[in-house]
């Protein structure tokens, strides 16, 4: 009697998670047609793209064209990627998919890619994107960053950064979740081409994602090189991690400390004199452009692509759209002030396509959005 | 009820876990002093010794409980959702009492601090008190019950995350602590140190001192002849497990401390492994009724100095290797306090033909291995090397076992 009892319970349960699941999807408004954003993972970095999103749909009136955008995330694998897209092949209501590729070679990703394409649903990449020598045609356009370009605007400051401590010479390690990612590659070649010759490259450091082996991956690397003038945060966490170590090492004056992206520890660890610069991306601005760029695409509004995409078909490149990118500086006492200023009277120079913007002006922007991070 | 295993005759008596983990432990720290070409160890001890007073700390503090359930018969998987749970917990706790914005390494104050900390534990007892539940009534095995935990917990974590963010007025998967107290418990290595060993200190006591110690190893020993001799072991496993999940809350302030923020997905992840893979090193058995907090002890430390090992003495792209040395030490160790019954049985390190299909097995990775690192013709030399050595063992055991044999 309690076993059937029990497990009528039980049943009951599991049927009020599903009527749960279903109360939580219907907030998904009356829209007949929508758009999916696909990422890896849940993380911080994608709260941005996800306010961008929310802005985009309202910016362009997805309402009025019976649309709406919503983020999904799967499990960082790509066997996951592959099986959210064939998921996303079946479900009638998807009309366009924005993804971030978990491996560009990745031929099932491709073909997966290729076929929502075959059944009408428009496919962008975002952020990541595929193997372009290889597989242009598996999606007709990418939003992003490029990685390499940044790597080396952030390898360019971090040198001028050491020139102006007059350190003309030394070795720095650079710290990311994994090494071998498609970003984090390039991000550290660009680093490294930025710095130059005269700075030795010791060591690339992955932490698996994992925060508290992110410090110990600073403090290992602190404990086995001595000649370290330079430590370089790839991942968003990295910069948090490079910092608070160094200052509890006692490490942090001979050091110049410089992270992409602007963790909310990051901008405290600046704002306590424990950062030099952050190389901040835009995911915020890749959210918005994708759906405008999806909604264009779906409606057919060439105007709105060939203002995106000016040279598609005419240039190599004319399939990317870079976003921006911003260098955020100390408010007080920090060389890049002049830098800055130097940059904006020569926009053509070395730090084309950067933004240098003091850290105060970062925290109205990100207050205005109501974002801790970007 | 053996607490520690030793059985077996009394020429190794005093070859116990603890003594094979001290010497393993004392043979890693003076390979690595040698073997780092920096000898940090000599020359700058200081920053070392606290990386693997932390990390042996917090990890310790959660093995210590993980410890308690596979004692007692049961095994705990959701160690590291745990924490990553009751660290968010503690985050949003923390997030809706102190004010938006503190001046740089000023704490909230009590209130907030305390309300947090208390929280985190609680969360631990509560989710500990789930997994009683799921077992004890609703009949599930442990595995499945703390699996389903193990998965569940992260994801409701993330959820937390977002809606706490919300109640605040702003967007993000991610909470942030910046309070001078959880400041001062990561920069104060003395304090999880302090908390590891109290909280070692109470586990000994109750297991080794207590009725209540004796009636955890009765049930990991046999569950129904404990029950039948009138013990409630439904009580027992409710006090095993609300420990274990009360480790992972206690856990969590540190390691939430240590990175000033919570990302729920990744905090903390794959911890529960390494806790029973410490337990395990450390002398307790899967099959329950086996192991010693002194045991577990060494087996957190005994971790924790094979993983800064291998940061030391492979200064670059230690990332590669960490994971296959530190398995494969792990695996020596287990076998060095085994090694007692091994020779007690007379036992054979390649018996039968089981023992025989190992022996290319063992020769194709230690020559793999050796190609990788030192080249292809090096790698080669060394597989076959190897295969040779062991076959010789084999051989040499096969004559033994027919020179043991009577003959008529």
């Amino acid at each position: 009697m309690l076993s059937k009892m029990l497990r009528s319970g039980v049943a009951l349960l599991a049927v009020t998670l599903l009527l749960f699941a279903a109360c939580n999807s219907s907030d998904d408004k009356s829209a007949t047609k929508r758009f999916v954003f696909l990422i890896n993972v849940p993380n911080p970095y994608w709260d941005a793209c996800k306010a961008g999103l929310v802005a985009g749909e309202k910016e362009f009136d997805l309402a009025g064209s019976g649309l709406s955008v919503s983020m999904e995330s799967n499990d960082g694998t790509a066997s996951g990627q592959i099986d959210k897209l064939k998921q996303f092949g079946t479900q009638t209501d998807i009309v366009g998919v924005a993804l971030t590729v978990t491996e560009p070679d990745n031929q099932a990703i491709i073909e997966q890619l290729k076929k929502l394409q075959s059944q009408g649903i428009k496919v962008i990449t975002v952020d990541n994107d595929v193997n372009r020598t290889k597989y242009r045609d598996a999606r007709p356009y990418y939003i992003g960053t490029n990685n390499f370009e940044a790597g080396k605007l952030l390898g360019t400051v971090t040198k001028t950064l050491l020139n102006e401590r007059k350190v003309e010479k030394g070795a720095y390690v650079q710290f990311a979740g994994l090494t071998d990612s498609d970003n984090a590659r390039n991000r550290m070649d660009g680093v490294k081409a930025g710095l130059g010759s005269d700075f030795t490259e010791r060591d690339r450091m992955a932490d698996d994602t994992d925060l508290g082996r992110a410090n110990d991956n600073v403090s290992n690397a602190l404990t086995n090189h001595d000649d370290l003038v330079a430590l370089v945060g790839i991942w968003a966490y990295n910069g948090p991690a490079i910092s608070t170590i160094a200052k509890q090492r006692d490490a942090r004056k001979n050091l110049t400390l410089v992270t992409f992206d602007a963790d909310k520890n990051s901008i405290l660890a600046m704002a306590g004199g424990n950062l030099d610069a952050m190389c901040v991306q835009n995911p915020y601005e890749m959210g918005r452009l994708s759906v405008r760029l999806l909604k264009a695409m779906h409606t057919k509004d060439q105007a709105t692509i060939d203002e995106l995409f000016p040279n598609f078909g005419k240039d190599p490149d004319g399939d990317l759209y870079t976003t921006p990118l911003k260098l955020v500086y100390p408010d007080e006492g920090s060389p890049l002030k002049a830098v800055a200023e130097k940059a904006a009277a020569e926009p053509a120079g070395p730090y084309k396509g950067l933004e240098f913007m003091p850290l105060s002006t970062l925290k109205d922007w990100l207050k205005k959005y109501g974002l801790p991070s970007s | 009820m053996n607490s520690v295993g030793q059985s077996g005759s009394g020429r190794y008596r005093w070859f116990t876990t603890e003594v094979a983990l001290l010497i393993a432990i004392a043979l890693v720290v003076s390979f690595t002093a040698l073997a780092d070409n920096k000898h940090t160890y000599y020359k700058r001890p200081g920053p070392s010794l606290q990386l693997v007073a932390y990390r042996a700390s917090t990890l310790g503090i959660l093995a210590l409980g993980v410890s308690v359930v596979i004692i007692a018969g049961g095994i705990d998987l959701s160690g590291g959702s745990t924490i990553a749970f009751s660290a968010t917990v503690c985050a949003s706790v923390y997030t809706l009492l102190a004010p938006n914005e503190l001046p740089l390494g000023a704490s909230a104050g009590l209130l907030p601090v305390g309300a947090a900390i208390f929280a985190s534990l609680l969360a631990g007892i509560l989710i500990g008190n789930l997994h009683t539940w799921l077992i004890t009534a609703i009949r599930l095995p442990p595995f499945i019950a703390t699996l389903a935990t193990l998965v569940g917990l992260r994801s409701l974590a993330h959820a937390l995350c977002e809606y706490v963010n919300e109640l605040k007025g702003r967007s993000g998967s991610k909470l942030y602590v910046n309070d001078g107290f959880f400041y001062y418990l990561r920069d104060n290595v003395w304090v999880p140190v302090t908390v590891f060993l109290v909280l070692a200190l109470f586990t000994w006591f109750v297991l080794r001192r207590t009725v209540l110690g004796r009636h955890f190893y009765a049930l990991g020993g046999n569950e129904q002849a404990t029950r039948l001799s009138g013990i409630r072991t439904e009580n027992l496993k409710w006090a095993a497990y609300c420990f274990s999940a009360f480790t992972g809350g206690l856990a969590a302030i540190f390691y939430l401390a240590d990175v000033s923020s919570v990302d729920p997905i990744t905090l903390a992840r794959g911890y529960e492994l390494n806790a029973i893979a410490a337990a395990v090193v450390g002398g307790c058995s899967l099959a329950g009724g086996v192991g010693t907090v002194s045991g577990t002890v060494l087996g957190v430390i005994f971790l924790r100095v094979v993983i800064d090992a291998v940061a030391k003495i492979i200064k670059t792209n230690s990332d590669v290797w960490e994971g296959f040395i530190v398995g494969s030490v792990v695996v020596l160790a287990v076998t060095l306090t085994q090694i007692r019954q091994l020779l007690a049985n007379g036992g054979q390190l390649f018996a039968g033909l089981r023992g025989l299909c190992a022996i290319p097995t063992l020769a194709l990775t230690s020559g793999i291995v050796a190609m990788i690192t030192l080249g292809t013709r090096t790698g080669l030399i060394v597989g076959g090397a190897t295969l040779l050595l062991l076959v010789g063992v084999k051989i040499a055991e096969v004559r033994s076992v027919f020179a043991r044999t009577p003959r008529n």
